[in-house]
């Protein structure tokens, strides 16, 4: 039987293949130094700060909605043009019901005595950095005055509800229950404790505490409103109630 | 061909896949060293190639032979690579018009027979590979080439001969002769 060298090439070609192939090595492969990890792990920071980007935004969206809801839902416009309008209607009347003596000390005196006891009734914080020659003028130092503290969880910036219908006992605010559902998202957000955990990290909590925006008379680490003092109730009774619809 | 622990193998499953990267490098890479001009072509089409198969490996079929699936990724980006470097080298002796040619030293140091496997078709090549380096059957090597299984016989038959043609006249003249013609010896 006669062999073809097709018969011969075969077996020669297998056996040069791998005596030429086989021993050519590429590097000692690691799949953490593999490309395709490089890039996937590029992506997953991407991805990463994606999420954080939009968890912010939705924060900030909520933050905002919330504030703005909220001061919707206590002066009971959702129009922010008329908000001030109606502060100013409110403190004009509360200033025609206490007359004095006309005078510039003692008309700021009621222009602030009546914006605090607005924010009382209404749930707004106010800045208590008022200058020192108006307290003396108009008895006891008033930033805790007026306010009542925050309920157990609420954050310490939280707008207070509206108390139409509530009354102040104690330094804390009553309010039925219906009411409770006008004091717009801020005040769930308070019971669900992110605006408390964000005023005990700091946030607001420091503000609070180095005279900025925080509680008023509010205890920080309880959230229970302080004791009104018996100046404190004399200056609150002094002032006349406005309804939040004035 | 039986890559170690094949049948664990999840689609999707990043550490697998890292399994799967370390099990196979080498055999892909000896592939690849056949096809293309040098070791550097080869690693970088490698990685290419991995990082292809790693974005689809959540879609990876686990009834196809996974090693097969990663050839024919890593055979279609050599063949892409080959076709790329063609046009360079086209675009260099059309500059080059009039200048001697310098000799390439991975040309001169490569063995006859890598040299002339890479003057083949790249899917004629890797078949040859498949089949005489890694063992594959024809299904495997008709699913890395991405052709039917019947062709697959008659593909390996066109590349031998054309390999035994090319190589013919390297060797002693009437040791080969070209489509089966007996020798003289």
């Amino acid at each position: 039987m006669r062999r073809t060298v097709a018969d011969d090439f075969e077996p020669w070609l297998e056996r040069e293949l791998r005596r030429t192939i086989e021993p050519v090595r590429g590097p000692r492969p690691h799949a953490v130094q593999a490309a395709y990890r490089a890039v996937a792990a590029r992506r997953d920071p991407l991805a990463a700060v994606g999420a954080r980007a939009a968890a912010a935004i939705v924060a900030v969206g909520l933050a905002v909605g919330g504030g703005l809801s909220g001061a919707a839902a206590v002066t009971g416009t959702p129009i922010p043009a008329s908000w001030g309008e109606l502060v100013a209607q409110a403190v004009t009347s509360c200033r025609d019901q206490a007359p004095r003596e006309p005078s510039p000390a003692t008309e700021a005196g009621d222009a602030r005595r009546c914006v605090i006891a607005l924010t009382g009734q209404w749930g707004e914080t106010l800045v208590p950095d008022r200058p020192a020659d108006v307290a003396p003028a108009h008895g006891p130092s008033t930033p805790a005055a007026p306010q009542a503290g925050p309920a157990p969880g609420e954050g310490e910036d939280t707008p207070k509800p509206a108390p139409s219908g509530g009354k102040q006992v104690d330094g804390e605010a009553q309010t039925s229950g219906g009411e409770t559902g006008q004091s717009g998202e801020s005040g769930q957000a308070g019971e669900t404790g992110e605006s408390g955990q964000a005023g005990e990290t700091g946030g607001s909590g420091q503000a609070g505490e180095t005279g900025g925006s925080g509680q008023l008379g509010g205890d920080r680490t309880t959230g229970q409103g302080r004791r009104p003092s018996d100046q404190d109730k004399r200056t609150r009774g002094a002032l006349p109630t406005i309804a939040p619809d004035q | 061909v039986d890559v170690p622990g094949r049948q664990e193998y999840r689609p999707g499953s990043a550490q697998d896949f890292d399994r799967l990267y370390e099990a196979t490098y080498q055999r892909l890479f000896g592939t690849l060293i056949a096809l293309l001009r040098d070791r550097a072509a080869a690693e970088d089409c490698v990685q290419e190639a991995y990082l292809r198969a790693f974005q689809a490996w959540p879609r990876w079929k686990p009834d196809a032979p996974v090693e097969a699936w990663l050839h024919r990724i890593a055979i279609n980006v050599a063949v892409s690579h080959r076709r790329r470097e063609r046009l360079r080298e086209v675009g260099e002796v059309v500059r080059r018009l009039g200048v001697p040619h310098d000799v390439d030293p991975i040309e001169t140091s490569t063995p006859d027979l890598l040299r002339e496997l890479r003057q083949l078709p790249p899917k004629q090549a890797a078949a040859l590979v498949l089949r005489h380096v890694h063992g594959y059957s024809n299904r495997e090597i008709a699913h890395a080439l991405g052709v039917p299984e019947r062709t697959v016989a008659s593909r390996l038959a066109a590349a031998r001969a054309r390999l035994q043609d090319r190589l013919a006249w390297l060797r002693s003249p009437g040791i080969w002769l070209p489509n089966g013609v007996p020798s003289d010896k």
